[in-house]
């Protein structure tokens, strides 16, 4: 099982690199100019193309590119002459960071607004909550976020709009300067783990074992904490997990709102100055990154429910 | 899933209408979406709007209700009601254009490939896979950064990561009909493969994949407003919802309307079509999207 999945998530690895190295190396404007510059004369050019090998056809030079990515080397970036590597190394932890509060935020909110939502089910809190979910998804991040900046920062002054403090330089600032954007991040996934779990608790509780639970005359919140809250629970970690690289994107959005050092921040400005080496890398990095995210997904949750790794091995 | 399907085929078309036009959660949304989309494209004339790109710098930054100015101005004094109407028309061309593309191409491959199996089927959906295992709006912003900012170029953009979900809802939707009678008879009397499909399968798919489409113009026009909030989007001036909501950012203190008006248009549109996407996804549960 583990081995034939992970065999399937194998092309589409390789795949994801041909395309953004084809995509990237497409681009209409030659690399060696941007390196050298607007207004560089052509003698300076052909240098930077004979010396960075961009002169070569394209197929070596995605061999030499995968040869050294996979090495750990993604080339150096045009622009600071850093190399790609420690960019990311620097970008990474600020993302996950927001992204991992961001999670953490929508759950503990989700799974109480669900149960509440379930309690009340038809009346006034389930469609309160559901218009609140609704609204949720209906609007894009930065929506959220400018409206945050707005209460938080701009009239009570208790947060900075903008700005970035790093964890090994105080917790309290750091937190502070990831408050928002996490929040911001996490409204969406708040909104969207509120009504799979809801939808999934009423389609649990109509589960035989529900009222097998009842008629040993368990009460109901113990057959709905203890039972259908569990199963419940289970579903939703794959959501979760998949959603780890749904929030990639976002963080795109939260990172230039909030002016975080970030992996889409970095992937922005590096569009912004056309330096190919670093959007290739992080393009690649974070397609990987979510390729096997779902992959680490669906080992898990077959590891978890004993049905489904029944299910693939037979199927 | 099978059943349900069966259920709804079963079905008169007629019965089907005549309960949708009932539905007020179906109509009340329908009616909106097309007032809002004709105030879009014939408000600017028939309010006689001041042209989006006028500067008036004696009012710059002028709040709600100015005379002359409904909804305000903003840091250049241009209208905002009037480019919030004009970036509606960016955000509702480029929504609906993108999923037009994404559906035709992704509906094509998704047929042939279920239609045909064997190794175009893998093919075809290993290349779908491939894309899919990009975060969409990385993928669209690498994207509309290659092509360069035109309204055109977003369209493709979003279109892009809009092909293999599409893809992967009509290759369900042809395995279930390839099995159907109907198919089947029509294969043994030697019916031609494009023939079976564009007469059998195609009609019995395009109810899911057109309320699923209807889901992903609300999502492409979010995406629309996030490459113009980057400045990937529309080439300013062009108002675009998402590139104005980044201009008024920087006045959220003193002006915050010209955030906050665009910012209410993508929201009050979006949630409209994800009300009657929702609904309509509840009413025929076709299609097997997973």
């Amino acid at each position: 099982m583990l081995q034939r999945r992970s065999l399937q998530a194998l092309p589409v690895i390789v795949g994801v690199s041909v395309l953004t190295f084809l995509l990237l190396n497409l681009l209409p404007g030659s690399i060696a100019l941007a390196i050298a510059g607007p207004g560089a004369d052509p003698q300076t050019i052909k240098a930077i193309e004979v010396q960075d090998g961009l002169s070569k056809p394209l197929w070596d030079r995605y061999w030499q590119w995968l040869w050294h990515a996979m090495q750990g080397n993604l080339g150096r970036s045009l622009t600071s002459s850093e190399s790609v590597t420690s960019l990311v190394a620097h970008a990474l932890p600020v993302t996950l960071e927001v992204i991992i509060i961001a999670q953490v935020v929508a759950l503990v909110l989700a799974v109480p607004a669900a149960l509440a939502a379930l309690a009340d089910r038809s009346g006034r809190t389930d469609r309160l909550l559901g218009a609140v979910a609704f609204a949720g998804v209906s609007a894009p991040h930065f929506l959220w976020g400018i409206i945050l900046i707005l209460v938080f920062s701009v009239h009570f002054h208790l947060l900075p709009a903008t700005g970035w403090v790093p964890l090994t330089h105080s917790v309290g600032s750091n937190l502070k300067s990831a408050v928002l954007p996490a929040t911001t991040l996490g409204i969406g996934e708040f909104s969207f783990y509120m009504r799979i779990l809801r939808g999934d608790l009423i389609d649990q509780l109509r589960e035989e074992y529900v009222t097998t639970a009842r008629a040993k005359g368990l009460s109901g919140s113990r057959v709905l904490v203890g039972h259908v809250l569990r199963n419940s629970l289970f579903s939703l970690i794959t959501v979760v997990g998949v959603n780890f690289g749904k929030l990639i994107s976002g963080a795109v959005i939260v990172e230039t709102l909030f002016a975080l050092p970030g992996l889409g921040n970095l992937l922005v400005t590096s569009i912004y100055q056309r330096d190919v080496n670093v959007v290739q890398g992080v393009v690649v990095l974070t397609a990987v990154a979510f390729v096997i995210i779902n992959l680490a997904v669906d080992l898990l949750y077959s590891t978890i429910d004993p049905r489904v790794r029944y299910a693939v091995a037979n199927g | 899933m099978a059943d349900m399907t069966a259920a709804v085929s079963n079905r008169s078309v007629w019965e089907d209408r005549r309960l949708l036009a009932l539905d007020w959660a179906v109509w009340i949304p329908t009616v909106l979406l097309v007032a809002l989309v004709l105030v879009c494209f014939l408000g600017p004339v028939v309010f006689g709007l001041p042209a989006p790109n006028v500067t008036d710098l004696l009012h710059p930054r002028a709040g709600l209700g100015t005379s002359g100015h409904l909804l305000g101005t903003d840091e250049l004094g241009r209208d905002l009601l009037s480019r919030a109407l004009h970036g509606g028309q960016v955000s509702i061309e480029i929504g609906l254009g993108s999923v037009a593309i994404g559906m035709a191409l992704g509906g094509l491959l998704g047929m042939v490939s279920g239609f045909t199996g064997g190794w175009v089927e893998s093919l075809i959906m290993r290349v779908l896979d491939t894309f899919l295992a990009f975060p969409s709006l990385i993928l669209a912003l690498t994207v509309a950064a290659y092509l360069g900012p035109s309204e055109g170029n977003v369209i493709l953009a979003i279109a892009f990561f809009t092909v293999p979900t599409f893809g992967r809802i009509a290759r369900a939707g042809t395995l279930q009909i390839r099995q159907r009678d109907f198919v089947l008879s029509g294969v043994l009397a030697g019916a031609r493969s494009w023939y079976l499909i564009i007469r059998h399968v195609l009609p019995n798919i395009l109810g899911g994949l057109m309320t699923y489409g209807l889901l992903t113009v609300g999502v492409a026009m979010i995406v629309e407003a996030s490459l113009s909030f980057l400045g990937l989007g529309v080439r300013p001036p062009q108002p675009s919802w998402g590139g104005m909501i980044s201009e008024g950012k920087g006045y959220l203190s003193d002006a915050p309307q010209i955030a906050f008006v665009p910012g209410a248009f993508l929201f009050l549109f979006v949630a409209l079509l994800n009300l009657l996407g929702e609904r309509l996804r509840s009413r025929h549960a076709v299609g097997g999207e997973r």
